[in-house]
């Protein structure tokens, strides 16, 4: 096998886990060869400005049935030499294709160094799939990257880390340029609707934007997200890429609680109101609830809003990008297979 | 390669000795266990006890020998004595996988030797054993009403066994490639009756992947829950008086919780609350 490649599988939709697989492919590709395969709908945007000699993004075609899908990742995995697998979330697999692939080593030994990067996990599934004991079997290392009440926490082979984000403290774009760029005044306070997750929620924020704009005249307010909603104006639409760089810019954000949004938020010191959209294996609401602020309807975070801005922005924080010492962990455990 | 596997039951001092195809897997939970190896479909073998894994250890065909590998999971499988994550196994070796001590008969092809019939130490396992039934001349558990009337319970022991032998009577396709009544019905789906307490239609295409049957390995003249039913005769008997006779006219008010998953029945009578709101995990490529 290759000795320095790492294979990222990111399966799964929405930004999270690719924005996550990138965040430690960017950084690791600096010093090792690193493949990132992701079923996002939207890395065909990002893969021309990320992928680098070292970088290379591969992409779950659209397929008719879940063999297709599960055969496409084996032969994927199979064809690529890789020294190191790591497997963002789901320990067997999205649609349980690893579970299989990981037979073929009882009976041919392999030095591959297998890592799980733990998010949160609806715990039922855990249970359904006897996740935790198929971990504490199948993987040499797990990063949890920011959560530390997960399922597998207790398993010998976990490390917490901080959260990993897209952007270091040092590598934000600076503001000024920022809202250069993209035509943000500066005299009014910014209300970003993020709108992240699902193509098919994107409707949802465009309408958010709408009645948020309508109810604070006074501030100013863009949908940020991969494509113009629908239901939102164009003019108050906008798409950065990594989304840490506008929301430094923000009084208050408004979105979902996935994983990246939240913990963005968080590091820069942005309140988030959030909804909590419903997840086959993630708990939106039970993050939320840790780090921002959760609502259930427009009239609500409306509300909340009006609060929240009669606080004064304060500065971004020094903040610490988990990605560093994930590297660190995974170049340990990758010495010792 | 076919391989015979020998072992004594601990919990029923069964004797076991099925013969089968690698890959065998061995777990205590039929549905932890793979169902497919390298595109091989997998024998699975369910070993029932607290130190065997839900899914244990698996036998695979590999480079020409026969080997097994533990899966690792904080769980132990010995080969003669020895431990290792993967050994290889030869003929007359003895595995043992939590109290479960099973010999070895590796078997070359189709066509050699059969498991010995005229030997009684090794009496084929699916088969129902008339002369060692043990309720045969003896009285069963019974709730205090029906333990009083003696005769009444001895009745209805030697009615279970005649339905035993009755079942026994009907030959099956086995290996030894003897006919019998087929799986499934002219529109090809299996008309078994399935679950503990609602019976249900099967309707499954294939055998393979059936936990009911366990791949076909359970005769269909055989009820998977006998041993249960000889100690709880009422079980699966709803006319009046029957400890079922309640459950069952009151069913449409039963209620399933899909989120503690609290059920008191097995997977087949689970299906028979299933709910909208029941779903699989690991079928969605759009989840997250």
């Amino acid at each position: 096998m290759e000795t320095d490649c790492w294979f990222i599988y990111a399966l799964g939709s929405g930004w999270g886990h690719l924005n996550r697989a990138l965040a430690l492919a960017q950084l690791a590709a600096k010093h090792h060869s690193v493949h990132v395969l992701t079923s996002s709908p939207y890395a065909q945007r990002l893969a021309p400005i990320v992928q680098t000699t070292t970088l290379t993004v591969h992409q779950l075609p659209s397929v008719n049935t879940l063999s297709q899908a599960q055969q496409f990742v084996q032969n994927l995995l199979k064809s690529v030499e890789y020294s190191c697998l790591i497997v963002d979330t789901f320990p067997r697999g999205l649609v349980g294709e690893l579970a299989e692939f990981y037979l073929d080593f009882f009976l041919e030994p392999s030095d591959l160094c297998r890592i799980l990067v733990h998010r949160d996990l609806n715990p039922d599934y855990v249970a359904a799939k006897s996740l935790a004991e198929f971990t504490l079997a199948h993987y040499d290392g797990i990063l949890i990257p920011g959560e530390p009440d997960v399922s597998f926490a207790q398993l010998p082979q976990a490390q917490l880390t901080a959260p990993w984000l897209s952007r270091d403290r040092t590598d934000l774009i600076e503001a000024d340029v920022v809202r250069s760029h993209l035509k943000i005044p500066e005299n009014k306070p910014l209300i970003i609707i993020c709108g992240a997750g699902q193509p098919k929620e994107l409707a949802f924020f465009g309408q958010v934007t709408e009645h948020i704009a309508a109810a604070f005249p006074a501030a100013i307010l863009r949908c940020l997200s991969a494509l113009c909603p629908p239901t939102c104006s164009p003019d108050k639409w906008l798409y950065h890429w990594p989304g840490m760089d506008v929301l430094q810019l923000a009084s208050v954000v408004i979105g979902s609680g996935g994983y990246n949004l939240t913990h963005e938020c968080s590091a820069l010191g942005v309140p988030l109101v959030s909804f909590a959209l419903p997840r086959r294996y993630d708990r939106q609401a039970l993050r939320i609830q840790k780090y921002g602020y959760l609502v259930e309807s427009v009239a609500e975070a409306i509300a909340t809003i009006a609060t929240l801005l009669c606080n004064s922005k304060t500065d971004i924080p020094n903040y610490t990008n988990g990605v560093h010492e994930a590297i660190a962990y995974i170049e340990s455990w990758r010495s010792q297979c | 390669m076919r391989v015979q596997l020998t072992w004594t039951d601990p919990n029923t001092q069964q004797v076991r000795s099925p013969t089968l195809e690698p890959p065998i897997a061995f777990g205590r939970e039929f549905s932890e266990m793979p169902s497919a190896l390298k595109g091989i479909a997998v024998r699975r073998m369910v070993l029932a006890g607290d130190q065997v894994a839900p899914f244990h250890a698996i036998i695979a065909e590999h480079k020409g020998h026969l080997v097994i590998s533990d899966r690792q999971g904080g769980t132990k499988t010995f080969v003669n004595g020895t431990v290792d994550s993967i050994q290889r196994v030869n003929n007359g070796d003895t595995i043992t996988i939590g109290p479960f001590e099973i010999v070895v008969a590796l078997l070359t092809s189709p066509s050699a030797t059969q498991p010995p019939t005229s030997q009684a130490s090794q009496p084929d396992p699916f088969a129902v054993p008339i002369a060692t039934d043990p309720f045969a001349n003896s009285v069963p558990v019974q709730p205090p009403a029906i333990a009083a009337n003696a005769s009444n319970a001895a009745g209805m022991a030697m009615g279970f066994a005649n339905s035993s032998s009755k079942s026994n009577s009907q030959s099956h396709q086995m290996d030894d490639g003897s006919s019998g009544p087929s799986w499934f019905d002219a529109d090809g789906k299996c008309a078994h009756k399935v679950g503990f307490l609602f019976k249900r239609r099967c309707d499954r295409t294939t055998t393979e992947g059936c936990r009911d049957c366990q791949n076909g390995q359970i005769d269909p003249g055989q009820s998977r829950y006998q041993d249960d039913y000889a100690y709880y005769p009422g079980y699966g008997r709803y006319d009046r008086g029957r400890w079922g006779h309640d459950y069952y006219h009151q069913r449409d008010h039963y209620h399933y919780d899909p989120h503690s998953r609290r059920v008191d029945f097995n997977e087949s009578d689970a299906a028979s609350f299933e709910q909208e709101g029941d779903q699989d995990y690991e079928m969605d490529l759009d989840a997250s």
